[in-house]
């Protein structure tokens, strides 16, 4: 449970709000880098932190960011041509680089020099990971990019999904990181009956593990340990990354990865990025095609035209009864889509004043104090540590079957899993 | 006393709230004090149940402002476990307790 004042200071994003300047010091992502696929293709509409901007590559292939409405008479720039090195507005004419400068002004005097009179309109942007990272806080504080293990791999090894949610980015975010719902939400209703390798037959039958939830320079560690064989335990550990990474244990051969970034777009709305990714090998197609189709899909209704999902609160996420009384537990389809009815049936910014959290919450409770502690730290005057040491994101979620004799804290296979397999 | 374990709740009686003043007195870290925020959490919501109950009985129920007062005490304690403060989190629960007496 959160008291009101809180829950509002955690979930409120917007310009001038102390959760909102926290999260403007950290390069955001906000675009896969085929949404803009080659210089002087059209431009995007990006809403972050509840500020609308518009993204565009221009003729060297550099990527702008700026404003979204012209600072000439406030027109949408998104209708803009992008031609000839800026984005110009339709307007008027007045055309902007990358930078945000004004370059052009066909409608002045050229003697007047109102052009450079123009404040610029633009923030820094980096293209990384196969990912387009925007930078919107003050400009005499620009962070270092998160040195995140699925930005560091050839392209090939990676896959990049992404979709826009209907709530608050907080409570998309504890769904990620609320283990114990992976039992009920997710599940098939033989998988009981026969389950399918040793790391379910563990989860089964150790359905309440012992947890440690350990703050880092980073976030959080969420370790979950069951009892495997007579002298092992069964480790999973993911990860909580400032302000909203998610990293989710990976299989005992440490050979895929799969995490979350939920980036708030303002207070009622989150851009999830579903990322998997292997830091050795290639994904094959099958895995690729798995990911969005397929009888288990990650995503099962993705509309590529409006990065919305089809199944929504309106259709009842195509809720099936009859799958749900013969296979699944939802009778849901897409891991995403169960996510999403839930956490979007909280209402837009879920009342926490009301919930009855129990001991498996845990690591909501270690989250959520997380975040509103660097927001009143920020209220302090302290401004957050986590933007300016991206070597701090060289962390993995991982699961492993190790000795019931171990100390966890200090166990060098421990620390050896906890790095990044990639140099 | 397993400090890295949330305690189940099952009442709030003063005997309860004694053994969680005696949980945040021994506790130190964050992950003692998530688990002593779960386990107010636990508190909380018995003692709110337990209002809103005697509130439907009428306004003149003999409960009423003893659990307001507990409410109040619980929720403060809650929220100063929530950042670390375990002498006014205690303070207010013992005050929990006399307002039971």
């Amino acid at each position: 449970m959160l008291n009101a004042q809180d829950n509002e200071l955690m979930c409120k994003v917007g310009p001038g709000t102390p959760m909102g300047e926290v999260l403007r010091r950290f390069w955001a992502p906000i675009l896969i880098s085929e949404d803009l696929p080659h210089p002087d293709c059209d431009p995007k509409e990006v809403r972050l932190l509840g500020e609308d901007f518009v993204a565009f590559r221009d003729s060297n292939g550099e990527i702008g960011f700026v404003e979204a409405l012209c600072p000439h008479r406030r027109a949408p720039l998104f209708y803009g041509r992008n031609e000839h090195e800026g984005l110009r507005c339709i307007y008027h004419g007045w055309k902007f680089d990358v930078q945000g400068n004004c370059v052009d002004m066909p409608s002045e005097p050229a003697q007047y020099e109102f052009a450079k009179k123009v404040r610029p309109i633009g923030f820094p942007t980096r293209e990384w990971g196969g990912i387009i990272w925007a930078y919107i806080g003050p400009q005499d504080r620009i962070p270092e990019l998160p040195q995140l293990e699925w930005c560091r791999i050839p392209a090939e090894y990676r896959n990049l999904a992404k979709y826009n949610q209907e709530c608050n980015f907080v409570q998309a975010t504890e769904g990620d990181i609320d283990s114990s719902h992976i039992g009920f939400l997710h599940t098939r209703l033989d998988q009981k009956k026969a389950p399918a390798n040793k790391e379910m037959l563990w989860r089964v039958n150790d359905t309440a593990p012992r947890w440690i939830i350990q703050p880092t320079d980073y976030g959080v560690m969420l370790a979950a340990q069951r009892n495997a064989e007579n002298d092992t335990h069964y480790w999973r550990i993911n990860q909580w990354l400032m302000p909203y990474y998610t990293m989710i244990a990976s299989d005992l051969e440490q050979k895929r990865g799969h995490g979350h970034m939920w980036v708030p777009v303002d207070d009622e709305h989150t851009d999830v990025w579903c990322v998997i990714w292997s830091p050795v090998e290639a994904l094959t197609q099958g895995e690729r095609d798995g990911i969005l189709g397929g009888p288990n899909p990650h995503i099962s209704s993705l509309d590529p035209a409006t990065g919305k999902l089809r199944a929504t609160k309106a259709n009842h996420f195509l809720q099936d009864r009859h799958n749900q009384r013969t296979e699944t537990f939802t009778g849901i389809l897409g891991t995403r889509e169960q996510d999403t009815a839930v956490v979007e049936g909280m209402g837009a910014i879920a009342d926490r004043t009301k919930e009855h959290l129990g001991t498996s919450d845990s690591a909501i409770i270690a989250m959520r104090r997380y975040l509103v502690n660097s927001a009143k730290a920020f209220i302090e005057g302290k401004e957050p540590q986590e933007p300016y040491n991206g070597d701090l994101y060289r962390v993995r979620a991982w699961s492993y079957e190790l000795s019931r004799d171990i100390d966890f804290m200090q166990d060098n296979k421990v620390r050896e899993l906890m790095e990044t397999m990639v140099g | 006393m397993d400090l890295n374990l949330p305690l189940p709740i099952h009442d709030f009686s003063p005997d309860t709230l004694l053994s969680l003043v005696e949980r945040i007195e021994s506790s130190s870290g964050f992950q003692h004090f998530i688990f002593r925020e779960a386990e107010l959490d636990d508190l909380w919501r018995q003692v709110e149940y337990a209002l809103v109950n005697a509130q439907s009985s009428g306004p003149e129920h003999k409960d009423i402002d003893r659990l307001r007062v507990l409410l109040d005490c619980v929720v403060a304690a809650h929220d100063l476990v929530s950042v670390s403060k375990k002498e006014e989190a205690m303070a207010q629960l013992q005050a929990g307790i006399r307002a039971q007496a």
